[in-house]
């Protein structure tokens, strides 16, 4: 369970989103759409800290953080709450595949090298990468590596996958792969949380349970995908899926 | 004019010269190990700009830059006796000064210079780590020492490696002046050749060819270094470019992944 009381976020005297409320139940698959610059990133960045928020509270599982009262100091451990999967992949490049996924086993979970080697190869064949296990990252497809980033996330087991954009980095032919991917990630752990913010909204209606449309200053909407995508109730959010009729044909 | 050159002395006066190379190497090693470790520390300091520490780091960095290093090795030769007399005086003890050994002075002389120099260098280093591998490592759930330790440290190294390896270089050739403390290293073992046999010019080319080679296996071993280094290192290939679709384009029409990734973090 993720709950997300009164949050607030500026850059200098730029409020991105206020006093933004949103509650997300465990198991949940969680689209976010919106336009560009609307502060999707940023929701999905202050939910592990990335950035610090200005004010609010975050309720994940038993864990809170309190922006005013908990010093950044716990912010590592609050960070464990949840996964990240970047759109820029951000491997690590000195690592092996294995080695990625094995990092924060072993620094962060503190299992011992067998262990956290059992895991992590355990989390590499979920996203079919078995065979790639001793590769550098520089040696991988772009869809590859973002498997691996994917993997990395999923090795943690916090139960909350956070996906920021995962595809957008990737050429055409490499998208569907990944999101074959996040989706058989999906429908293999209903316990797992996602919250993915894409802009490939054909998938989203496809797997997610529930979607937010996300404007300048925080949600404007939110529904199941039938819902948003075919009956928004909002002005905005139907001017902002008529950009994407076309993609969304077929869906 | 058949003494001008002796040749042959050229040569025999290595093994002679030689003798006087552990101490050549102890300043070099002792000096670069220090001179890392505070200089990683400096760097530290400076790239987290952490308040009045940062400041004192900064004149320290210019006044070593900014004087010369035999000044230096004076100054850590004469001031610091006096001073720790000075020391004595006022506490009225006795300690006996004249018995610390002048290497001390050398070694301390070498040591923080180097850091001074290698802070720069780690610095830029530390500053060049990809920030998307930063965020990475903080997302798992890492400390900050964690991620200094496990990330960002390794892969600064991989960067500052060349620039560590000149300064390496350029400390063993700059041993030489430790004779200004009374540290026979092996250019002051050459001197106190000559001045048996009024050969200098004999014993400056044996110093030079010394030296050089010196130079030359310190070279070959960072280059077997740096290739193993470097291998898989973001030095090699590009990290795969985003796309830029019309709906990424940020305000300024920058690239929108651009933006975190320029966004100041410390590391
Ligand atoms: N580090 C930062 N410093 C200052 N402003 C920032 C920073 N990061 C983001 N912003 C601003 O915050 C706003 C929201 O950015 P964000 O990246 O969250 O948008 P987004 O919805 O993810 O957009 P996109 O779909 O293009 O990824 C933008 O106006 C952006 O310029
Ligand atoms: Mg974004």
């Amino acid at each position: 369970m993720i709950d997300i009381q009164h949050l607030t976020k500026r850059f200098n005297h730029n409020t991105i989103f206020e006093d933004l409320n949103l509650s997300i139940d465990s198991g949940e698959v969680l689209g976010i759409i919106g336009p560009s610059g609307a502060g999707k990133s940023t929701l999905l960045r202050c939910l592990n800290l990335l950035e610090e928020p200005d004010q609010g509270l975050i309720t994940i599982d038993k864990s809170v953080y309190d922006v005013k009262k908990d010093s950044k100091k716990q912010a590592h451990l609050f960070r464990q709450q949840t996964s990240m999967v970047f759109q820029q992949f951000n491997l690590f490049q000195q690592k092996t595949v294995l080695e990625n996924v094995m990092e924060g086993l072993i620094t962060v979970k503190k299992l011992d090298r067998n262990e956290a080697e059992k895991k992590a190869t355990h989390y590499l064949q979920a996203v079919d990468l078995e065979n790639r296990l001793n590769y550098y990252p520089q040696q991988l497809s772009g869809g590859q590596q973002q498997r691996v980033g994917i993997a990395r996330g999923l090795a943690m087991e916090s139960g909350v996958l956070l996906l920021d954009e995962p595809t957008s980095a990737l050429d055409t032919e490499l998208v569907a792969e990944v999101l074959n991917t996040i989706k058989k990630v999906i429908l293999n752990n209903k316990n797992q949380t996602v919250i993915i913010v894409s802009h490939e909204l054909a998938f989203i209606k496809d797997v997610a349970t529930r979607v937010v449309f996300f404007d300048n200053g925080g949600i404007v909407e939110t529904g199941t995908p039938d819902k948003l995508f075919n009956y928004p109730e909002k002005e905005r959010t139907a001017l902002f899926l008529s950009r994407f009729k076309h993609s969304l044909k077929g869906a | 004019m058949p003494n001008l050159i002796d040749f042959k002395l050229i040569f025999t006066n290595i093994p002679k010269l030689l003798r006087a190379l552990p101490i050549t190497l102890e300043i070099t090693f002792f000096a670069m190990i220090i001179g890392l470790v505070l200089g990683l520390l400096l760097a530290i300091i400076k790239v987290n700009k952490l308040p009045g520490l940062a400041q004192i780091t900064a004149v320290f960095v210019s006044f070593i830059r900014g004087t010369p290093l035999l000044v230096q090795l004076y100054i850590s030769y004469y001031a610091i006796p006096i001073f720790l007399k000075y020391i004595n005086y006022l506490n009225h003890t006795n300690y006996n000064i004249n018995a610390i050994p002048s290497m001390v002075f050398v070694l301390l002389a070498f040591s923080l210079n180097e850091a001074a120099y290698n802070s720069e260098n780690i610095r830029a280093a530390l500053l060049s780590v990809n920030k998307g591998e930063i965020e990475a490592a903080k997302s798992l759930g890492m400390t900050r020492w964690q991620v200094l330790r496990r990330i960002t440290i390794p892969e600064a190294f991989v960067v500052a490696l060349p620039t560590l390896g000149n300064a390496f270089i350029g400390l063993m050739k700059n041993t030489s002046l430790a004779f200004v403390a009374s540290v026979v290293d092996m250019t002051a073992q050459g001197q106190i050749l000559a001045g048996g046999n009024y050969r200098y010019f004999e014993v400056y080319l044996s110093l030079a060819i010394i030296y050089w080679i010196l130079t030359i296996i310190t070279e070959q071993i960072l280059r077997i270094l740096e290739n193993r280094l470097t291998l898989f290192s973001k030095l090699q290939t590009q990290v795969p470019m985003a796309k830029t679709h019309f709906w990424l384009k940020g305000k300024w029409g920058q690239p929108i992944n651009d933006r975190h990734s320029a966004s100041h973090e410390t590391v």
